[in-house]
């Protein structure tokens, strides 16, 4: 069980990576991270379209109306040039706090 | 589909319609669907793929607070707030509370029943009065303590809360299977107050008013036993009723129960004090006195039904 407050910090990478591969929308997106974190991790509905908003109103991310299927339209994201390093920036600050936070870790105490 | 639906609507239903806000909710509903359709294929029921989707739904607050939105504090501070929990604990008191209620309408109709009875057989009805007092005054006693045990849940019998999502979702996955236990229960206690009713007119053909005042007596128990057996089996979903907020515990419908209690109140007092004065005063004294009771019935029922369909129609227009 992963708190969200621990990774409500690493959404953004997770979105922005997957967001590369392709665009999507919402519901294959949380379908995926739940795929690439082995079902590790469920992300809340509520957490994602923040993190959406966030990202969009950063310019990182932009927004376009998909094509209709099963009678639902659905609104895909797609990377933008300064999202893409900013995921970068996010990776190397990732790799940093993992350092750092692994200093504190001991499974023998 | 429908219960995702209302979850939904619910949940915006504090945030402001902006265009932005409507984008999101239908984007979510979306989302939401498609991960109940996944669930289902999956092989799960109804039930599960509605709790999962619902569970897995976030909090509202975290949206709001991203989309610059702040919810409304003060209605969070005055409103209480249900969790499940406290539903729990509400649905167990207020099933107690039924069962001592359905004994006190039973008690309350035997003791009628009783009077007319007595008073019919003695040609005096003060024995069958003292009786139905006694029986009276247990009931109230009965209705009271039972009241106690919901008085602390006060503001769910008024409709002053709000329920957390998580007890919502749990009542609305788990309403189903109460319904079976009520409709036994009204199949039952409708049946016998047609077995009374045709009792009744049985009695009547007899065209001898011994006969016809015990084939009321009868009617009445079989009402007691009816009416208590409805209350128990519909207390539950009275429960649920309430807490949703739906049915009879909708806001609107909740304003003509109230005027339908006004009414109550003013009109059976009157309609005891007219019996018992026709008792003491009238020219048959007790021993026909009491189909007052049998007309007041009636004209209350009327009485009920033009209020109910008034408040309606105005509601229509």
């Amino acid at each position: 069980m992963i708190s969200s407050d621990i990774i409500r910090g690493t959404i953004d990478i997770m979105i922005l990576y997957l967001l590369w591969q392709q665009d999507s929308y919402g519901y294959a997106l949380s379908k995926q991270i739940n795929e690439v974190s082995k079902e590790k991790y469920t992300i809340k509905e509520t957490t994602l379209y923040s993190a959406f908003a966030r990202l969009e109103k950063d310019g990182y991310i932009t927004s376009y109306p998909g094509d209709e299927t099963r009678g639902r339209k659905r609104t895909y994201y797609k990377i933008t040039e300064s999202g893409k390093a900013y995921y970068k920036e996010k990776c190397q600050e990732w790799k940093l706090t993992k350092k750092v936070v692994e200093e504190f870790i001991r499974e023998d105490i | 589909m429908k219960t995702i639906k209302t979850y939904i609507d619910n949940t915006f239903s504090t945030l402001p319609a902006t265009p932005d806000v409507l984008a999101l909710k239908k984007d979510m509903t979306a989302h939401m669907e498609d991960k109940y359709e996944a669930l289902l294929s999956e092989g799960k029921s109804n039930n599960e793929a509605i709790g999962i989707v619902i569970s897995e739904f976030g909090d509202i607050a975290e949206l709001a607070a991203e989309m610059g939105i702040t919810l409304p504090e003060s209605n969070h501070a005055e409103v209480a707030v249900v969790d499940t929990p406290v539903v729990d604990a509400y649905l167990a008191a207020a099933k107690k509370n039924s069962r001592f209620a359905a004994v006190g309408i039973f008690l309350v109709l035997l003791g009628a029943a009783l009077l007319i009875t007595l008073s019919s057989l003695l040609a005096n009805g003060v024995v069958g009065v003292v009786i139905l007092l006694f029986f009276i005054a247990v009931a109230v006693g009965l209705f009271i303590y039972g009241g106690s045990l919901v008085e602390p849940y006060k503001y769910i019998e008024t409709g002053k809360f709000t329920l957390t999502h998580g007890a919502k979702a749990f009542l609305e996955t788990t309403q189903n299977s109460l319904t079976s236990g009520k409709t036994i229960g009204e199949i039952v206690g409708i049946t016998l107050i047609l077995l009374g009713v045709m009792a009744l007119l049985v009695f009547a053909l007899f065209g001898n008013y011994l006969m016809a005042a015990a084939g009321v007596a009868l009617l009445l128990v079989c009402i007691g036993i009816g009416t208590g057996v409805m209350v128990l089996s519909g207390s539950a979903s009275q429960g649920y009723n309430k807490l949703l907020k739906r049915g009879e515990y909708a806001p609107e419908a909740r304003k003509k129960d109230g005027i339908i209690g006004v009414v109550a109140a003013i009109f059976w007092p009157l309609a005891v004090a007219i019996y018992l004065a026709y008792s003491f005063l009238g020219p048959t004294g007790f021993s026909k006195s009491w189909v007052i009771f049998p007309i007041a019935g009636v004209i209350f029922a009327v009485i009920a039904i033009i209020i109910s369909v008034v408040m309606d129609s105005k509601k229509a227009q």
